[in-house]
């Protein structure tokens, strides 16, 4: 499948695993962002990345613990990034170059601290 | 409602369950004893299954749920698993078999 | 020749990893109470396990879709939360209980207190794990599981009446059962079923799957392995059912204690037999440990698209790798409050037999999905093997609960 190809928005690609060019796991698609006008053609702009792009997703009291844990925060990444998708969305770009992986590297921190890691 | 039609009383449900777990105790200990004698054992093996069926013994008496009739066979058999009397356990074996089939 | 090397060794590990504290607990509680009669739940488990175990690696191997990323997407964020969430708690629930499995094979093998061992135990398993490989740590505990066999050499030894064994492998309701054993019965086919398909099973496979970049060149071996190896797998679980008809049920015993079930090797061989029951066990609780422990922490890794997995340094998937060690250290300290380990088995056999419907439908639907899947599809028979496993879980999950609470958990 490319991004040309037809695809079932909500039932094939929201909630994908997205990985980067290196083959990194990066997220899951959590929303997708839409363009266009009344009368004109709807067009997806971006997927969206992150506890804030799930948040209308959840009933509030569910949401407002995952804020507690992980935040808000949400990446956009345009729908031109996209290179292939088949069980997954495969980006054109390390994560690093759209602002993911920020958490994975805050933990990474912790996990460096123990013996051999 | 089939399911529901076949389920037994509770009080007289509990004490059945208690026996039952009793017995298999006691038969486990006597089984112990038996192959440890037979040197088909190892004592640590014993000793370690042997322990945990004195303690849960203990725990059954303690619980409240058991007529003193029952009280008292199982004290019986906590005191022949210490002796290392397999042919005592196994007669008490045999007399909870026994009534389990009455509460049956 | 490499390739049958693998074969051989994916079908000795799926074999000597099949059998964990659920199964020996119930299969010899099964064969004490019922004799024969319940060889067949075995036999149909397998079945179960092998359709949905091919179906996750094939998934996997072409689609790259790990479990709990399928129920994302296929269940929705929500529900799907709500599963994982489910899952999670079985999967830790899981590991607590071969935790405490550990621990009473090294106080009864080698005298060490029962909570201390636990502890090492719990030390000893982080270590490996942070150590070893994926693929090291599947075989090594999947073919030092092996040592099980002992109970399958003391079947045969102890000359059971094969003609009743035969037909225990039929499904069949022993005659003159009273209301009570009646539901007994009914309650340990459910918990047969769950412990044979434990859901941690497919999601490790699964993981193993991707961990391992399985792809279309792979379908053989994970077809072999799914078949032979769960088959000869469940030769070790009818084994202990076998052993327990022979020699627990004429004394009236109905293993109340795990150690009891080594004991049916100690009969026939003595100590080197004991040695032998007591090697496999370890090895083979001690990999369910793993396994579940794992699975707790693939569940949220996967759901959240967060890097996972042992082919990385620990670092290099810090989520998860912090998400192991809590499961491992949240297990243990389950066990440390006291709780006996037959009790967190069968709460973990309750509990898994509800998730387990909300994890086989997601495989399913994408297994029969040729957009992921094209032309590796699920074929006539796999869809029928499927939809009919699927039907069979669901009805054992909807009467699980009620038989639990009926039966006391099997003990009317």
């Amino acid at each position: 499948m490319t991004p040309d190809a037809s695809l079932k928005l909500v039932g094939e690609v929201r909630d994908l695993q997205i990985v980067d060019a290196d083959g990194t796991h990066c997220g899951i698609a959590d929303e997708l962002e839409f363009e266009g006008d009344p009368g004109k053609k709807l067009k997806v702009r971006a997927i969206l990345v992150g506890p804030g792009a799930y948040q209308f997703r959840l009933p509030k009291w569910i949401f407002s613990i995952f804020k507690r844990a992980f935040g808000d925060a949400s990446v956009t990444i345009p729908w031109n990034e996209v290179a292939h998708i088949t069980g997954r969305i495969t980006l054109k770009r390390p994560g690093g170059a759209y602002g993911l992986l920020k958490a994975e590297k805050r933990y990474a921190q912790i996990v460096r601290r123990i013996p051999f890691a | 409602m089939l399911i529901l039609s076949l389920a037994p009383t509770d009080a007289r449900a509990s004490e059945l369950e208690e026996i039952k777990r009793a017995r298999s105790i006691i038969a486990e200990s006597a089984l112990t004893i038996q192959l440890l004698l037979e040197a088909r054992i190892p004592s640590v093996f014993a000793e370690g299954l042997l322990e945990d069926a004195g303690e849960q013994l203990g725990s059954a008496t303690e619980g409240g749920r058991l007529a003193p009739e029952m009280i008292a066979e199982l004290k019986s058999a906590q005191s022949a698993i210490a002796a290392r009397d397999a042919a005592s356990l196994n007669q008490i074996v045999e007399r909870l078999h026994q009534l389990e089939r009455q509460h049956e | 020749m490499s390739n049958l090397l693998e074969i051989t060794l994916g079908i000795m590990t799926a074999m000597g990893g099949f059998v964990d504290m659920s199964e020996l607990v119930f299969t010899a509680q099964a064969g004490a109470r019922f004799l024969y009669a319940l060889i067949w739940v075995i036999v149909l488990g397998t079945i179960i396990i092998i359709v949905f175990g091919e179906m996750s690696g094939r998934v996997a191997a072409i689609s790259k879709q790990p479990v709990f990323n399928l129920m994302r997407q296929r269940l929705g964020l929500k529900f799907g939360l709500i599963v994982l969430v489910a899952a999670s708690i079985v999967n830790l629930i899981t590991c607590a209980a071969e935790i405490g499995g550990i621990g009473i094979v090294m106080q009864l093998g080698l005298g060490i207190p029962y909570r201390l061992a636990t502890c090492l135990a719990t030390i000893a398993l982080i270590a490996t794990v942070w150590f070893l490989p994926f693929k090291a740590i599947e075989r090594i505990f999947g073919l030092l599981g092996l040592f099980m066999i002992a109970f399958i050499v003391a079947a045969a030894a102890i000359h059971p009446p094969w003609n009743e064994v035969v037909a225990g492998l039929l499904p069949n309701i022993p005659a003159h059962l009273s209301g009570n054993l009646l539901l007994t019965y009914a309650y340990f086919v459910v918990a047969i079923i769950s412990a044979v398909v434990f859901p941690y099973e497919t999601y490790f496979y699964s993981a193993g799957a991707i961990e391992e970049h399985w792809s279309k060149k792979d379908l053989m071996v994970n077809r072999l392995t799914t078949i032979v190896g769960f088959i000869l797998g469940s030769l070790l679980a009818i084994s202990i059912l076998i052993n327990a008809a022979v020699l627990f049920a004429p004394r009236h015993i109905d293993p109340q204690m795990v150690g009891t079930s080594a004991m049916e090797v100690a009969i026939p061989f003595g100590k080197v037999g004991l040695g032998f029951a007591l090697l496999g066990m370890f090895f083979a609780i001690s990999g369910a440990a793993i396994e579940t422990c794992l699975c707790v922490a693939y569940g949220p890794c996967q759901f959240f698209g967060w890097k996972w997995g042992r082919y990385v340094r620990p670092s290099e998937a810090p989520r998860f790798t912090l998400l192991w060690i809590a499961s491992f250290v949240l297990a243990n300290l389950i066990v440390l409050t006291g709780v006996d380990p037959l009790n967190l088995v069968e709460w973990a056999v309750v509990s898994a037999i509800l998730v387990i419907p909300f994890s086989y439908l997601p495989l399913l639907l994408v297994a029969n999905d040729r957009k992921y899947m094209g032309e590796h599809v699920n074929g006539k028979i796999a869809n029928f093997c499927g939809i009919g496993s699927f039907a069979i879980v669901v009805v054992a999950a909807i009467a699980a609960l009620p038989l639990y609470f009926l039966t006391s958990g099997g003990q009317q």
